[in-house]
């Protein structure tokens, strides 16, 4: 069943891919920080606020995935894009890495430290492409 | 002082070999054909806006090479000053005098192909290169020219590789001449700028590969300096990422994503040699010519 992005069962659905993707958890063992996607507020979909998911990520495994307010947030990393860009992320239509060089993702925490883990980054977003997602602009 | 046996048998000792094998001169490469396309180009693409894309280029080449030309003495004053070892002191000769030959065939192509004064080159440093490349740079080898007290310079020397080698020549300098070399080699175009591209950046390898050696030595002996390392990556990596952005056309002329990976490739790597992400890297490798 497909699940509305950033949604407290997609966040689910999204932890249970990444716990699932063997080239994740090749790519992450030397990953050890929670990291946080957050969706900017999009009110013509239904997002009157800010909204973020907080991954609890652990050497190539993912112990937990919980929607927040962005307030709420503690994660050291923390990724912020508009709708549009997440979607084209989750579709595979952009390489999150290289949206996080041309500015269409703003990286909140060490960039040094991302971007000496950028594999580990871009299999943790590859995972996405693997949970049924419910696009409300097209439904 | 004689050279120790241990600095005959140095990795930095086997790049200064390979930098008296490899001269060239920049006088050397034949510019003829480029004057031609060069007018060719300016004509035929004004929508891509090629034209721009690679004066823009260039212009950023001309100005980074002025840079690190201007910028190397201090850290050459520094080995001799903190007796880090001759064969340092003879590997950064040859860089000095490669870096100038560098800034010498960008002269060289400004006059004779795109007929114009080197100072236009100016217009196209807007903060993001201007801070990596000039202003930051200046700061840090001028701060290690004025250090006194051994301990400090040591510790300024770190930054200062970290900087020059590990940010500008490895994630600028390196990436750019790779990415435009190939840019230009798959069109068939500009082949004087290509072979130039070429050279430089085999020069670069090995300046590369003494700063990698040099940082992974520095760290070795003094863990407490990767956390200096990782802050100058800290607060250049937006800097080189924007600098990256800055040929993000609707008409891209270099590939950016492979341009983009590149970049975080040396950096990878840079990091790795300093011990900062716990991966091991094969320091021999580096001497060898790629």
């Amino acid at each position: 069943m497909a699940h509305r992005p950033f949604s407290r069962e997609w966040a689910e659905a999204f932890k249970d891919a990444i716990e699932a993707d063997a080239s994740y958890r090749d790519a992450a063992t030397k990953w050890i920080w929670p990291v946080a996607l957050v969706l900017q507020a999009t009110p013509e979909f239904g997002y009157t606020d800010a909204v973020a998911v907080e991954l609890t990520l652990d050497r190539g495994r993912c112990h937990a995935a919980a929607i927040r307010a962005r307030d709420a947030v503690t994660a050291p990393f923390v990724l912020t894009a508009p709708y549009a860009v997440w979607k084209a992320v989750v579709k595979g239509e952009i390489d999150p890495l290289v949206g996080v060089t041309r500015g269409k993702i703003a990286v909140q925490g060490s960039l040094a430290t991302l971007m000496m883990h950028a594999k580990s980054a871009a299999a943790l977003c590859a995972c996405a492409r693997n949970v049924a997602t419910a696009f409300p602009d097209e439904d | 002082m004689p050279m120790t046996a241990r600095e005959l048998d140095s990795a930095y000792y086997a790049l200064w070999r390979k930098a008296k094998q490899l001269s060239w001169d920049p006088a050397d490469i034949d510019l003829s054909a480029d004057k031609a396309q060069w007018a060719r180009i300016k004509a035929d693409y004004p929508e891509e806006r090629y034209a721009e894309q690679i004066l823009k280029l260039t212009s950023l080449f001309y100005q980074g090479e002025e840079s690190v030309t201007k910028t190397l003495a201090p850290l050459c004053s520094a080995v001799a000053r903190g007796g880090y070892g001759l064969d340092k002191e003879l590997f950064l000769t040859s860089q000095l005098y490669e870096e100038a030959k560098h800034f010498d065939f960008f002269v060289r192509y400004f006059t004779e192909v795109f007929e114009i004064d080197g100072s236009e080159t100016h217009g196209y440093m807007t903060p993001a290169p201007q801070s990596v490349l000039v202003a930051d740079l200046e700061e840090v080898t001028e701060r290690l020219r004025r250090t006194e007290d051994p301990i400090a310079l040591k510790a300024t020397f770190a930054e200062a590789i970290t900087h020059y080698m590990g940010v500008v020549e490895a994630m600028l300098a390196r990436t750019g001449y790779v990415g435009a070399h190939d840019a230009l080699a798959s069109r068939g175009w500009l082949p004087g700028l290509q072979e130039g591209f070429r050279l430089i950046k085999r020069d670069e390898g090995r300046h590369v590969a003494f700063g990698m050696h040099c940082i992974a030595e520095l760290t070795a002996e003094h863990p407490e300096y990767r956390a200096q390392v990782q802050a100058i990556f800290e607060k250049q990596l937006p800097n080189v990422l924007a600098t990256v952005a800055e040929f993000d056309y609707p008409h891209p002329l270099v590939d950016l994503e492979k341009l983009t990976g590149y970049a975080l490739a040396q950096y990878e790597r840079f990091a790795a040699a300093a011990g900062l992400s716990g991966d091991a890297i094969d320091l021999d490798a580096l001497t060898v010519d790629d």
